[in-house]
């Protein structure tokens, strides 16, 4: 079979995140994806506008509904905000590495979340929550540009806070009238937060520039590259290594990626 | 593997047989340029040094379908694109032929093998004609490809006065010989395959080869990118007339309820090749492109896939409209870093 | 013979040690020595890399574009390349005031892969005058016949000479009048013939967009042959007759025919072909001499209030 011919799949329900991010629960039509790991992407189609890889925002089980949250932002990404439920899409995947969980056993846990960079973390967090025994403490620091535009609202002020020995902070950089949180960037807010960098695996996904300071962040506060993750999105045609778009140094970010050190990270040229 | 005599004359002979077995192309004077075309009753045109276009685009379409699809919104049907038909390419340069090689290494790669492509290359054989004379543009030895190099073709003829020496190189390249029958003498000595061993390749000379990966690397930040910039035009001649340049797009046409999804060559050249949709461009620069298009050849390919995305063609130099000649950077670079 | 080189390695020297002009393009040698390129110097030292020759065959003008913003430009300049300048002013690219026009007559120039086929190697060296060329590889010397061994874009040069000029290398030669010989030979074909001939041309196309980067009068910032949806980029025939019609129509009216395009073309299509329709069609339909050269007249580009046909949406 062609790498590059998606299988045909139905969009099952449709939430709306925020103005511009949806999440899109997506059924294939024909068996089911292989088992997917956090952090992997897809690709999805929609006929006659082209593709986009998108992180897939589930947590893989059997009967685990296969979820994408898309923000709108390009042709494809616009054209999937105009479907609604029942309307057919294309999806090839699973993609990429993913978040290396199994050697973070015993550790503690920072998740650092800016806007749709959350999506990702997701995926990871809900993983990580559902093995929460073999984890030390888990903390989750996410933010946004406005109260509205906090995606995932249930997990992030219900179910994840009522874990046991996790916490979530949220921050936005702008209040509406309604919020009462804390009003700042997430880099100056994670360093206010002083989290423990001993035992802690940290993880942050978002805008390009929230993770560059927020790497640096990480750095004054002690952690060392080897012990922070984060995940690199570049344009893709193929998301099989093949059409060369994503490339940085010797390393494509849809196969080799997108989850990376920052060790690694320091290890690539700067064409990213 | 033995050689074989083809006497000049009985060149259309040979022809001719293949044309009756597969579809037969090669390259062929169209106004003056030569391209590789479907060869019909016209004879191949055999100049010094390459054809204007590449070998690839007889194995990798510069647009090939993917898959067709039909419906609506609400229901859709996949119909994969056609299974590629047997052809026979003559006259290709050995070049070309190894660039077969680098290509088929990139896309033909497990575990996402380019499907479209590994058929065709299934389907296709390749005799290639060894150079007994170097383009002017030709710089293959510093590439470490040979004028008589075999790797990619399956039949090598070595052109002598009057005859070719022929060369079965692969089983089908065999199945060739054979259904050439009587149409082949056996040959006497394979003096003219050393002496396409031993053609001159001028522009090759002096082109460094130990360490240029590293050296390139070393270069990432120097001005001279830029300075290259500037006279580059942004265009994807250079790549597009490459024998191992693979980059390509996919897009959708859409007639009615009817579409198809193609993929076609696209030039990392082109400012617009890795502009994100929400505006960050990791590419922002000619200076950056044309240095990705370099170290990509010379350092990231060879180090996942073990050799060179140059095979000493030298059509970008030809192709350029400014004289971006990838071995004319390679001696800049040496001047510049030294 | 003058010798241009040393003069203009002068002039460039002065313009930028003066501070008149922060770059100064003009051409030096090419990894090929048949084959100069574009060049830009910027420090008055390196001045003497400046070369010129009978192989300096690329345009010039599109290059200013590339160095504008840092400063005010000096420029060798041949006949096309004072149109295509000219073009660029008239188009608001570039203002005259901060351009330096060296101007030297040319008597065109050598393709490097016709010369070598008459020669039989590469050439090192040529001259060319107004009855033949010169070409030379070593102590051999063989003298062509212009037609045989220039480049297509300058044998139907009739623009010897930039009409801008603030320094002259040499006298100005005179303009002349263009004949479209071609163009009339191929409206003489039926319509079948002239869709065979450019079906022939179009499906070796690439794509490769050389033709509109090379092209003084293709300089929007944003082009609609980016556009997918403008554009389609597959490349079977009908979509390689829309991409070239639509360059030649986007730049119908303000073509200079310097035969940048079809000179960068890998493929070698002839697009001047095209251009020059237009150009001929402009000539005859509004009786302007010279539409190739810029000028306040621009039947394409202008519009007037007593336009017979109005405005658009206007109802009359």
């Amino acid at each position: 079979m062609n790498s590059l011919v998606p299988r045909v799949a139905t969009i099952s329900a449709i939430r709306e995140e925020t103005p511009d991010v949806r999440t899109f629960t997506v059924q294939p039509d024909t068996g089911s994806l292989s088992p997917y790991r956090p952090g992997q992407c897809a690709m999805l189609s929609m006929f006659g506008v082209g593709e986009a890889m998108i992180s897939i925002t589930s947590t893989w089980s059997p009967d685990t509904p296969l979820e994408f949250s898309v923000k709108r932002v390009g042709r494809v990404t616009t054209a999937l905000h105009q479907a609604e439920p029942g309307h057919k899409v294309g999806i090839r995947g699973p993609y990429g590495n993913s978040f290396p969980v199994e050697q973070w056993m015993g550790q503690s846990l920072l998740f650092v979340g800016g806007g749709i960079g959350l999506a990702p973390l997701r995926s990871l967090i809900n993983h990580c929550l559902a093995r929460r025994s073999e984890f030390g403490r888990v903390d989750i620091v996410y933010g946004a540009r406005t109260p509205r535009d906090l995606c995932f609202r249930q997990e992030l002020f219900e179910s994840w806070p009522k874990v046991d020995g996790a916490s979530v902070q949220v921050t936005v950089d702008a209040a509406d009238a309604d919020w009462q949180g804390p009003v700042a960037l997430v880099p100056p807010f994670l360093e206010q937060l002083r989290p423990e960098a001993a035992g802690t695996i940290a993880v942050t996904c978002g805008p390009p520039v929230m993770i560059r300071y927020t790497l640096e962040a990480l750095k004054r506060l002690g952690f060392p590259d080897d012990r922070v993750f984060t995940t690199l999105e570049l344009k893709m045609q193929c998301g099989v290594g093949k059409c060369g778009r994503c490339s940085i140094g010797s390393k494509y970010v849809c196969i080799d990626g997108p989850v990376f050190s920052c060790a690694e990270l320091r290890q690539l040229p700067a064409e990213y | 593997m033995t050689m074989m005599l083809l006497p000049g004359e009985r060149l259309s002979g040979l022809l001719e047989r293949l044309a009756a077995e597969a579809r037969l192309y090669g390259p062929l004077a169209v106004d003056g340029t030569v391209v590789f075309e479907e060869l019909g009753c016209n004879p191949p045109t055999i100049e010094p040094g390459c054809p204007a276009g590449s070998l690839k685009s007889l194995l990798y379409h510069q647009t090939d379908p993917v898959f067709d699809f039909e419906g609506g919104y609400t229901d859709i049907a996949l119909r994969a694109a056609a299974p590629p038909v047997a052809q026979v390419i003559f006259g290709v340069r050995p070049c070309d032929a190894v660039g077969l090689d680098r290509l088929g290494r990139a896309l033909a790669a497990e575990p996402f093998a380019d499907e479209r492509y590994r058929q065709r290359r299934e389907m296709t054989t390749v005799l290639t004609v060894a150079c007994r004379e170097a383009g002017p543009h030709c710089f293959c030895r510093a590439m470490g490809v040979s004028p008589a190099d075999p790797r990619g073709s399956d039949v090598v003829l070595y052109p002598a006065d009057g005859h070719y020496l022929l060369e079965a190189v692969t089983p089908r390249g065999q199945d060739v010989r054979e259904s050439a029958g009587k149409l082949l003498d056996p040959a006497g000595d394979d003096a003219a395959r050393m002496a396409c061993r031993e053609t001159l390749v001028l522009r090759a000379a002096g082109l460094a080869r130990d360490g240029l990966a590293a050296h390139l690397e070393a270069a990432f930040h120097h001005p001279y990118w830029d300075e290259l910039a500037q006279r580059c035009l942004g265009c994807g001649a250079c790549t597009f007339v490459c024998p191992t340049c693979y980059c390509f797009a996919m897009f959708d046409i859409v007639r009615g309820t009817r579409g198809r999804r193609l993929r076609g060559w696209d030039s990392c050249q082109f400012k617009d090749y890795s502009l994100m949709a929400g505006g960050h461009n990791p590419q922002p620069t000619r200076g950056s492109r044309i240095r990705r298009r370099l170290l990509h050849k010379l350092s990231r390919f060879p180090a996942i896939h073990g050799d060179w995305a140059c095979v000493g063609c030298g059509r970008c130099g030809a192709a350029c409209p400014v004289g971006l000649h990838l071995a004319g950077v390679l001696a800049e670079l040496e001047e510049v870093l030294s | 013979m003058t010798d241009y080189q040393g003069l203009l390695r002068g002039i460039a020297r002065e313009l930028l040690s003066s501070g008149q002009v922060a770059t100064f393009i003009g051409f030096k040698a090419g990894f090929d020595p048949c084959r100069p390129v574009p060049h830009f110097v910027r420090d008055a030292r390196r001045a003497d890399t400046l070369i010129v020759s009978a192989f300096c065959g690329a345009g010039l003008a599109r290059h200013v574009l590339e160095a504008i913003d840092d400063g005010p430009v000096g420029i060798l300049a041949r006949g096309c390349d004072g149109l295509g300048l000219e073009r660029l002013i008239a188009d608001g690219r570039v203002a005259r005031e901060r351009l330096h026009v060296v101007a030297m007559a040319c008597r065109g120039a050598v393709d490097p892969d016709r010369a070598r086929r008459i020669l039989g190697r590469v050439p090192e060296r040529a001259e060319v005058d107004d009855e033949g060329v010169t070409l030379m590889a070593g102590d051999e010397a063989r003298r062509a016949p212009r037609d045989s061994c220039l480049l297509e874009r300058c044998l139907g040069c009739v623009d010897p000479s930039p009409r801008l000029s603030d320094t002259r290398l040499g006298d100005p030669l005179t303009p002349g009048q263009r004949d479209f010989g071609a163009v009339t030979r191929m409206e003489a074909l039926p319509a079948e013939g002239r869709y065979a001939f450019w079906s022939r041309q179009f499906r070796r196309c690439l794509r490769c967009d050389a033709c509109r980067n090379v092209c003084p009068a293709c300089s929007c910032r944003s082009c609609s042959l980016d556009d997918p949806e403008l554009q389609e980029r597959t490349t079977g025939l009908a979509e390689q007759f829309g991409f070239h019609f639509t360059r030649a129509y986007h730049v119908a009216g303000r073509c200079v025919a310097c035969g940048e395009c079809q000179r960068a073309c890998p493929m070698n299509i002839p697009l001047s072909l095209l251009n020059d329709k237009f150009l001929k069609d402009i000539r005859d339909l509004f009786g302007i001499a010279a539409p190739h050269r810029p000028a306040d007249i621009e039947p394409l580009a202008l519009y007037r209030p007593d336009d017979p046909e109005g405005w658009r949406g206007e109802i009359r």
